[in-house]
């Protein structure tokens, strides 16, 4: 099913899924962390009166509120790609095909990957982890 | 982006809140997690670019081991790194403009504070002074100076937040690019993955086996804040409209009269002339009938039991610890401490305060003509201080109590406040540095006594009889 014209270096893949979970999980996901700790709440003018000052607090507040949120899912986005192209290194030959069928079926690795990203997460927030 | 407020939420009628006010507003600004916030707002721009520059350097390294022109599998799982890459050269922007502009607003509030501060200890300066506030509106100057701070701080903040960046909710979603509806109970890797062709009418078929996204907080609205907004201001003046419904700016509009239903006691009069009390509400008061007494010599306080200096009053009976309500002596005992000293004073005036009308200015309840050398002083004070004093703290002898708005004063070395007296109020702390026994008149608070000494006046134990006295309705008719 492999297009034996494409030499793939399935090493590359594996070592890619190595450094960008590295970078997410010992790097980054630190790094926001700390953030969120710090972006946690408003800290000016809660006794003003002022129109555009209560803009400014709630256009600050949903930045704050949407950037971590983000940031978390860079984390977890980062973790995703690393899961998925281990998966694809480990399934090389089941991708390796230069057609639509291919493509769709490292879209569903994608999916696949971030299905069991949200199920750990799901499983820590619930406090279940190792039920399954 | 996000609808959020671009500008302002409303516009406010800075004219609704005079000094004490807009420094309530401020003084708690420069606060040092805030700044805080500015540099890890910094932090956030840094650590989004390094870890995009590594996942670049990553994804430069997979393409070259797995061509995407070459395969189309390649290329899908590229373009979902690249999308993720330029959401976060977006975050990094985001997150450095979000910086600047934060930064831009913090110090707009700590300038205002820094402008605002000298303005409010000249405003308790001029509320200090032995001139009443109603009579020069030595107030009024500064707060205008204060609203134009407010005024010049609020444009600086608005046009620093849209530079608050609210950027749209990522979420990495290759459902919608293959049409893939995983399986129940799909794990990654397990090899079942199954996939669907993507419908021409984009049907992503989220299915949502694995239980659900709530861990990362999905929320599609890029508006939603799980953040709350502290959001206490400070009221504005008495019956005055934090919100001006015209639009306009706000400056130059004056608080208005202070007049109004006299709930000193005395009627509304004309130009009131706005609030003069630092650190209190301010009471619509009547207007001043007898120009104020000249200002006595400082370092004389009036002390309860000790001759007067010209000018201060004699001081009204108030609620003592053991709830012995203390009278003038030689008048009309008081029924509780929870009697009204007007009712009690009444009979004072009419008994013992002389044979003629009321001084000029004085009201009816006034200790007018009693405690010796007082004798006729209150006279010379204006109605709207005695209806005020009356009305606010005349039955406890203290003024009304410190606003829960106002934050407390820096302490002053130099300053000698008593803990219970420091709770009346900025101005009464103040007052107290001077004099012998730390004590000066207050001519905006003249019936003020002290609370929590020993009684140096003690109630009639007689029974009180009702003369109102001459001029007085039912009295002498010629």
């Amino acid at each position: 099913m492999s297009d034996p014209s494409i030499n793939v270096e399935t090493g590359e893949l594996n070592n890619f899924a190595k450094d960008v979970r590295f970078e997410a999980d010992e790097v980054f996901r630190p790094a926001v962390s700390r953030a969120a700790t710090t972006l946690s709440g408003v800290n000016f003018g809660q006794k003003n009166a002022s129109g555009a000052v209560h803009a400014a607090k709630t256009r600050y507040s949903q930045a704050m509120s949407t950037h971590i949120r983000n940031l978390n899912a860079y984390v977890e986005a980062a973790g995703i790609m690393a899961a998925a192209a281990e998966i694809v290194a480990r399934e090389f030959d089941a991708v390796d095909a230069n057609n639509a069928e291919a493509a769709a079926r490292v879209n569903a690795m994608l999916r696949s990957a971030t299905d069991e990203a949200h199920r750990k997460a799901f499983e820590q927030f619930k406090g279940i982890e190792g039920a399954v | 982006m996000s609808d959020a407020p671009l500008t302002s939420s409303w516009c406010t009628a800075w004219g609704s809140f005079n000094t004490p006010r807009l420094w309530a507003m401020v003084a708690e600004e420069d606060d040092p997690d805030a700044w805080r916030q500015v540099a890890t707002w910094g932090d956030i721009a840094t650590a989004v670019k390094d870890h995009r520059s590594r996942l670049l350097a990553a994804k430069e390294a997979l393409i070259a081991a797995w061509p995407p022109e070459q395969n189309l599998s390649a290329d899908a799982f590229v373009n979902e790194l690249d999308n993720l890459l330029s959401k976060m050269d977006g975050a990094r922007q985001d997150a450095d403009a979000t910086a600047d502009g934060l930064a831009n607003i913090l110090e707009a509030l700590r300038q205002a504070k820094n402008q605002m501060q000298p303005l409010y200890d000249e405003y308790r300066e001029k509320n200090d002074d032995w001139v009443p506030g109603w009579f020069d509106n030595a107030e009024d100057e500064i707060d205008e100076k204060a609203r134009r701070v407010m005024i010049q701080a609020e444009q600086v903040v608005e046009q620093n937040v849209p530079s608050i960046k609210v950027p749209d909710e990522y979420k990495m979603d290759p459902t919608a690019k293959s049409g893939y509806t995983p399986p129940r109970e799909n794990t990654a890797g397990d090899g079942n993955t199954r996939f669907s062709p993507v419908g021409s009418g984009g049907g992503s078929g989220s299915v949502g086996s694995s239980g659900g996204s709530s861990g990362s907080g999905s929320g599609s609205g890029s508006g939603h804040s799980d953040i709350p907004v502290p959001h206490d201001p400070v009221p504005p003046m008495p019956g005055m409209d934090p919100i001006d419904p015209s639009g306009g700016s706000g400056s130059g509009s004056g608080p208005g009269g202070g007049g109004g239903s006299g709930v000193g006691g005395g009627s509304g009069g004309p130009g009131g002339g706005g609030p003069d009390l630092a650190g209190v509400t301010p009471l619509p008061g009547p207007p001043p009938i007898a120009p104020p007494p000249p200002p006595p010599p400082p370092g004389v306080p009036p002390i309860i039991g000790q001759p007067l200096p010209p000018g201060p009053p004699p001081l009204l009976p108030g609620p003592l610890p053991g709830g012995v309500p203390p009278s003038i002596s030689g008048s009309g005992p008081t029924t509780g401490g929870t009697k009204p000293p007007m009712s009690t004073n009444f009979q004072s005036v009419g008994r013992g305060g002389g044979r003629g009308a009321l001084p000029s200015g004085a009201v009816i309840g006034e200790n007018v003509g009693r405690s010796g050398g007082g004798a006729g002083r209150a006279g010379n004070l204006p109605a709207g201080n005695v209806g005020r004093s009356t009305a606010a703290g005349a039955r406890t002898g203290q003024k009304p109590p410190r606003p829960s708005w106002l934050p407390p004063d820096e302490p002053n070395g130099g300053r000698n406040v008593s803990s219970q007296n420091a709770l009346s109020g900025s101005r009464r702390g103040h007052r107290e540095e001077d004099g012998p026994e730390g004590k000066r008149f207050d001519p905006d608070n003249p019936w003020e006594v002290e609370s929590g000494v020993a009684p140096v006046i003690k109630p009639e134990t007689g029974t009180p009889r009702h003369d109102p006295g001459p001029n007085v309705i039912g009295g002498y008719r010629g």
